[in-house]
Order: structure tokens, then C-alpha cells, then sequence
């Protein structure tokens, strides 16, 4: 069962062999993978446990119970919205559930320019494969295309260009399509519904609602957190200790940077919390005859892969989905106020929206606010506002070939395209931060892995360089942006690098 | 040389004194626009009461933003905004609120209007609205696109907005689809 550390009265002192900050994609697969080891495991989790029945499908409401900062954290400039999950589950709650392989570009450069060793494609292509059937990962079949994908298929196919189906992690979809506010059908076989139930089957110790302020380390090792059980209303309801023969830190990109500078971790080469990447993206809406109702049927189920070269240094960056939204967040999307804003809103059922996601060159650093929270600075470097402008024609050019009669570029002032032939005349400045609205999902790379001490953060088993004992499984491992959405690469290499763990404590 | 130094004396009294008359003036004036900027904000009494977070003139100011923002429709902004700001990290909420005095002192100056944002008419606030999100400066555009989001949430949160749009809310709300 899982604990609630809002309910928690007064202080609480634990002992165990790990300690994982985290409970998402990276902290649910160590739990799984280190209990079934027979190793005593606790697991933190800053946000709420939340149930089936507090699923209730509204927008402001979820946003306050699944995101962080209640969907409301930004970069330091306030150019690109940052999303990450904060919930028992972590983002695995909230995602459309995309499944993809860290491409074997992506594994090969890591090796060959960033010290990484035992992540090969060889080496991964079994732990790949093993996620994806714990995890139930199969193709969406073409009936479950809603017509926001359609759109996407339709474009795609007229132009010639590359792309085709989504996998997803997803059993009993009930195709309601409000994924990103939670699942109330329990579908997605994601950390909550699959690994933490394992990880608590094989006796761990799952608590919500605490926040860990710091790592235990003398400089060289680590031996527990310190955190605090927070109350519903945010307030502290008690201290709680954890004492540990190796700690995890699987809070995000973000959640395990931060934590690792509010604690003080050596870091002689300056690379704590940099190298931050995040697939930044836009969207751009197109309006159609007829309806489309975006928000309805399983969102994300096709992608247009011509713009994206997994090869390094490559100047085709851009991987185009569908995105949507339920009105809130589409109301935010489209522009101006007032009379014209109602005008857009009233074609909401006829409108379709791609996004462009740039798999990015762009490198941020995450630091500490004096109020403790993430600081965030990252600013797009003119390659990646270059790969942004290529994106937004490209996603113009697949509405318009999928059947839209306008598209609509968000931008500042917006600009509304009647016809093909205007897409060149999109100027570039309509790419730029501020001038259109950004988000980002996929934050990685913070505390990178390789066997270089000066150019990573952690070992490439996942143990820190200079802490013994201290883990990061998340995100934060990845040198490069991946290209891809996360999920799977992050369950994949919290399973593989697990057993590092496991043997480290067996020494 | 001496009267020279005299002179010099003098003039640094005169100029001392100038200055001295210059400030006590800009603070006076100031003072004063400053008192007739500020006052005059009503909000019913049981509404003032119940705010957490905003100053009765911050409820003026974003209900205000609010109208033109929704314009024809309608929605309680400034009560959603008071709640939303509880949740916030007190950094950004001081943000948000330093936004709200530029939007209700500065913004209409900026764009040639001398009133405060809330007392101006319609036509104008759009004008100081439309300055406002096209700004060259990122964090004015910032600004307006978080209390424009805040204004979105307070409208669209509610079922009633929804059928003029065509959305037909949660589907857990209709049992399972």
C-alpha cells in the first residue's frame, strides 16, 4: 500500500538499503527492478498519490494535482512553459504514452563522443525489448485514428513525406482522449499501474507527499535524504530521514538537478545541472470544414518523421506530431483577445494542431531559486530557432496538403495563411521566444553519464563520480537530446543501470 | 577671486535650493497622483473580505483586464485569479502583481492615455490591452499572456462555456464512454 505522507504526524526515521527520489518513469523501473532483487527499498515522491476517482478530466483542476507548479514552471526568461509531472507515477500520469526506442544514432554518438560505455544498441536492443513487454507497448491500430491524426496521416501521405503510426503503452483505452489530465480508466501501463504495485509486491516502501531537501553525503558517499512530509495544504507535517546504503535520485532532469546542487554534491568539472535539453516545441493550427474534435479518441497516434535526422549535427531537427487540447489550453494557444479570440474559439470542433518539436543543439542549466524551486535557464540558440521556422512551414504545408482551408501561425502578431503559396512568406521571426508560444516536455541531460569525470556528472553504470553510492536513474542521464519522446529510454536505462546498484551494495 | 567664490557659493545654494524645490515637488506631485491613482477602487464589501491574495485595487485592476479580455463573455477573473494566486510560489506571485500595477499605472501612460487602466473606457483598455501583447519587451508580453491565461482558466473552467465552443466536457462526468 502506498503511504500518504499527508497524513504523517511528526517526525519519521527509516532505514533501508536504497533510497529513491522519484517515483516516474526512471524511480518506479528502479523500485520494480531493486526489490525484486530482494533489496529493502523506499521510495519518495513529492506529490500526491492520486486514484482513479480524483481523474475527474478538468483542466485546472488536474493541472494543480499532476504538474509541477501547477503546470506553471518556466524558464528563467519565461520564453518556454516547462512541463513535468509531480505525482505518485510522476509524468507517466500525464503522457499520451508515445513509445520509442532511444534511436541507435543516439546510442552510437553517446559512445563514440561522450565516453558512454555498456548503452550500445547491442547492449539495450534486449532491455528495449523487455520494458516494451512489461509495459504492453503496441502499435495504435489505424481504427483508433482520431481525425486530428487523420490530418496529420492524410498530409503526410499527399506530400510524399516520411512518417507513420505510434506506438503507445496504453491497455483498455477507453479513447476518451483526455490523457494528459490522467487516466480515470487506469489504461496507461505506465510506473503507477504497473511498477510501483511490482515494487510493492516485493515488499517496498512507497511514500507520497515528501519532499527531499537534501542527499547525505560526506563528499564521497552517500547515505541517505533528508526531506519533509508535506500536508495537503502544502505545509510540513513532519520530518522524515531516510538512512541508506545508496540513494537514487530519479526526479526528473529537473527535481534531481536541483536536488543535487540544494545538497551541495561535489562538482569540479562544472557540470552539475548543465546540459540541459528539453525538445522545446510550437504548434500550428489548421481550420477545416468540418468538425474535427481534436480532444476526442487517443491523441498522438501518427508522426511525420521527413525533418528529423538522428545523426549528429544534422540540420533536419524537427519531429511533427498532433497535439491538442481541451479548451483552457487551446484557448491559451489561439490568439488575441476579446471579440476576435471568441471568433477562433467558436471553430474549436474544426480545428486541427500539429506541433513541432525540435530535437535541440540548445543547452540550459538548472540551478536553485532562493525560494528552493528550479531555476531554469535556457535560451534557444539560433540553429534551433532555425529548425523552429522549418517546422512551422512544414507543419503548414502538412495542414494545407491534409485539407485545411487556413492555418493559423500563434505567433505575435499571429498569421493566418489562405493558401499554400504563403508558407514562404512566414517570416522567421515568427519562431523566436515570445513572438510565439513554446512548451517543453522532455526535459534530459542534467546530470549526464559517461566515463569522463570532466565532461559527465555520473559513471556510465549511473553512479556519481565522485559520491559512491549515490545513483541518478532519470532523465538527467542522457548527454544529448534524444529526438524521441523519453519514456521508454528512461525506463530502459533505469532497468539496465539497476543492477549497478544491486551490485555496488553486494561489495 | 573671492567674489568669484562668493558667486559660486551662491549659486550652489540657489541650485541646492532649486533641487531641494524640484524634489519636494515631484514627491508632493507625486504623492498627489499617487493618492488619486490609488483610491477610488470599490469592491463590495463581502468580496474584499474573502480575498487572499489580491488588494481590493488588484481586484479592480484584473476584473477590469478580465472584461475586455472575455469581452462579450463573462467570468468572475478577478475571484479565480484571487484563489489560483494562493497555490503560486511567492516569487511569482509578486510577479504576477508588480505586472498588475504596471498594467493599471504605466501600460495606459506608455500607450497615451492618462487614466489609470480601470477607468478607462473600453476602447481604450483594448488599446493599452493590444499595446500590451505586442510589446517589444518579452516581459510585458509575459505578463499579459499570464493574466490572459488566468482570464481563459476562469472562463473556460466552467460547463457553461462550453456548449458555445461545441466541447462536451469530461466524458467520466457521462459514465463510461
Amino acid at each position: 500500500m502506498i503511504e500518504r505522507g499527508r497524513d504523517q504526524k511528526g517526525d519519521r526515521h527509516i532505514k533501508a538499503d536504497v533510497v529513491i527520489v522519484g517515483t516516474g518513469a526512471g524511480g518506479g523501473m528502479a523500485a520494480s527492478e531493486l526489490s525484486r532483487r530482494g533489496l529493502s527499498v523506499v521510495a519518495l515522491e513529492e506529490g500526491p498519490y492520486l486514484e482513479q476517482e480524483d481523474m475527474t478530466q478538468r483542466e485546472v483542476d488536474m493541472m494543480g494535482k499532476l504538474y509541477q507548479e501547477r503546470g506553471g514552471r518556466a524558464t528563467a526568461d519565461m520564453a518556454i512553459r516547462v512541463l513535468g509531472g509531480r505525482c505518485v507515477g510522476g509524468s507517466t500520469v500525464h503522457n499520451i504514452n508515445l513509445c520509442k526506442r532511444t534511436p541507435k544514432a543516439i546510442l552510437d554518438a553517446w559512445a563514440r563522443e561522450h565516453h558512454v560505455s555498456g548503452c550500445s544498441g547491442e547492449e539495450m536492443r534486449p532491455v528495449f525489448e523487455s520494458v516494451e513487454r512489461d509495459l504492453s507497448v503496441s502499435e495504435i491500430p489505424a481504427g483508433w485514428r482520431n481525425p486530428n491524426n487523420q490530418v496529420l496521416e492524410r498530409g503526410v501521405k499527399a506530400l510524399g513525406w516520411k512518417g507513420g503510426p505510434l506506438k503507445h503503452n496504453r491497455v483498455g483505452c477507453q479513447q476518451s482522449g483526455f490523457c494528459e489530465l490522467g487516466c480515470p480508466y487506469n489504461a496507461k501501463q505506465n510506473s503507477l499501474k504497473v511498477l510501483v504495485p511490482d515494487a510493492l509486491d516485493h515488499g517496498a516502501q512507497v511514500i507520497s507527499d515528501v519532499r527531499v531537501s537534501r542527499i547525505v553525503h560526506d563528499g564521497h558517499r552517500a547515505s541517505g535524504v533528508i526531506g519533509a512530509a508535506l500536508g495537503a495544504d502544502g505545509h510540513v507535517r513532519g520530518r522524515v530521514t531516510v538512512d541508506a546504503d545508496a540513494v537514487v535520485l530519479a526526479g526528473s532532469a529537473i527535481g534531481s538537478a536541483v536536488l543535487g546542487v540544494r545538497s551541495g554534491l561535489p562538482d569540479p568539472h562544472d557540470r552539475l545541472g548543465r546540459n540541459l535539453h528539453m525538445h522545446p516545441g510550437i504548434a500550428v493550427a489548421g481550420l477545416f470544414d468540418d468538425h474535427i474534435d481534436g480532444w476526442k479518441g487517443v491523441p498522438q497516434s501518427y508522426e511525420c518523421m521527413q525533418l528529423m535526422d538522428y545523426n549528429m549535427n544534422s540540420d533536419r531537427r524537427v519531429w511533427i506530431t498532433t497535439v491538442f487540447a481541451h479548451p483552457i489550453g487551446a484557448a491559451v494557444m489561439l490568439p488575441g483577445f476579446g471579440v476576435e479570440h471568441r471568433k477562433w474559439m467558436r471553430r474549436y470542433r474544426n480545428i486541427a494542431v500539429l506541433t513541432a518539436m525540435v530535437h535541440d543543439e540548445s543547452s540550459g542549466r538548472v540551478g536553485v531559486r532562493e525560494d528552493g524551486r528550479a531555476l531554469i535557464d535556457y535560451k534557444l540558440v539560433d540553429s534551433d530557432v532555425h529548425q523552429f521556422s522549418t517546422g512551422i512551414r512544414a507543419c503548414a504545408r502538412l495542414l494545407f496538403a491534409g485539407g485545411a482551408k487556413k492555418v493559423l501561425v500563434p505567433s505575435v502578431p499571429p498569421i493566418v495563411l489562405d493558401r499554400e503559396k504563403q508558407i514562404d512568406q512566414i517570416p522567421m521571426s515568427a519562431a523566436r521566444p515570445f513572438n510565439i508560444q513554446m512548451a517543453a516536455v522532455h526535459p534530459m541531460g542534467s546530470m549526464s553519464l559517461g566515463d569522463d569525470p570532466k565532461t559527465s556528472v555520473v559513471k556510465s553504470s549511473g553512479e556519481h563520480h565522485q559520491v559512491e553510492r549515490l545513483f541518478v536513474l532519470d532523465g538527467s542521464l542522457f548527454p544529448t537530446s534524444l529526438g524521441a519522446p523519453p519514456q521508454i529510454s528512461i525506463y530502459s536505462f533505469s532497468r539496465h543501470l539497476s543492477k549497478h546498484v544491486a551490485s555496488r551494495l553486494s561489495r | 577671486m573671492r567674489p568669484i567664490a562668493q558667486n559660486d557659493t551662491l549659486r550652489r545654494v540657489d541650485r541646492r535650493r532649486f533641487i531641494g524645490w524640484v524634489t519636494a515637488g515631484v514627491v508632493a506631485g507625486g504623492v498627489g497622483i499617487g493618492l488619486v491613482r490609488s483610491s477610488g477602487y470599490h469592491v463590495k464589501a463581502d468580496v474584499a473580505r474573502k480575498l487572499q491574495t489580491l488588494s481590493p485595487w488588484h481586484y479592480v485592476v484584473i476584473e477590469a483586464f478580465g472584461v475586455r479580455v472575455l469581452a462579450p463573455e463573462q467570468a468572475d477573473v478577478a475571484g479565480f485569479a484571487d484563489g489560483f494566486m494562493v497555490g503560486l510560489a511567492a516569487d511569482d506571485r509578486h510577479d504576477l502583481l508588480r505586472f498588475v500595477a504596471y498594467l493599471e499605472h504605466i501600460a495606459p501612460l506608455a500607450a497615451g492615455h492618462v487614466s489609470r487602466f480601470s477607468g478607462l473606457g473600453p476602447v481604450q483598455q483594448d488599446d493599452v490591452l493590444r499595446s500590451l501583447e505586442q510589446s517589444n519587451v518579452d516581459l510585458l508580453r509575459a505578463g499579459f499572456q499570464a493574466l490572459e491565461a488566468l482570464s481563459m482558466m476562469a472562463y473556460y473552467k466552467q460547463p457553461a462555456s462550453w456548449k458555445a465552443i461545441g466541447y462536451d466536457g469530461p466524458v467520466v462526468d457521462r459514465g463510461k464512454p
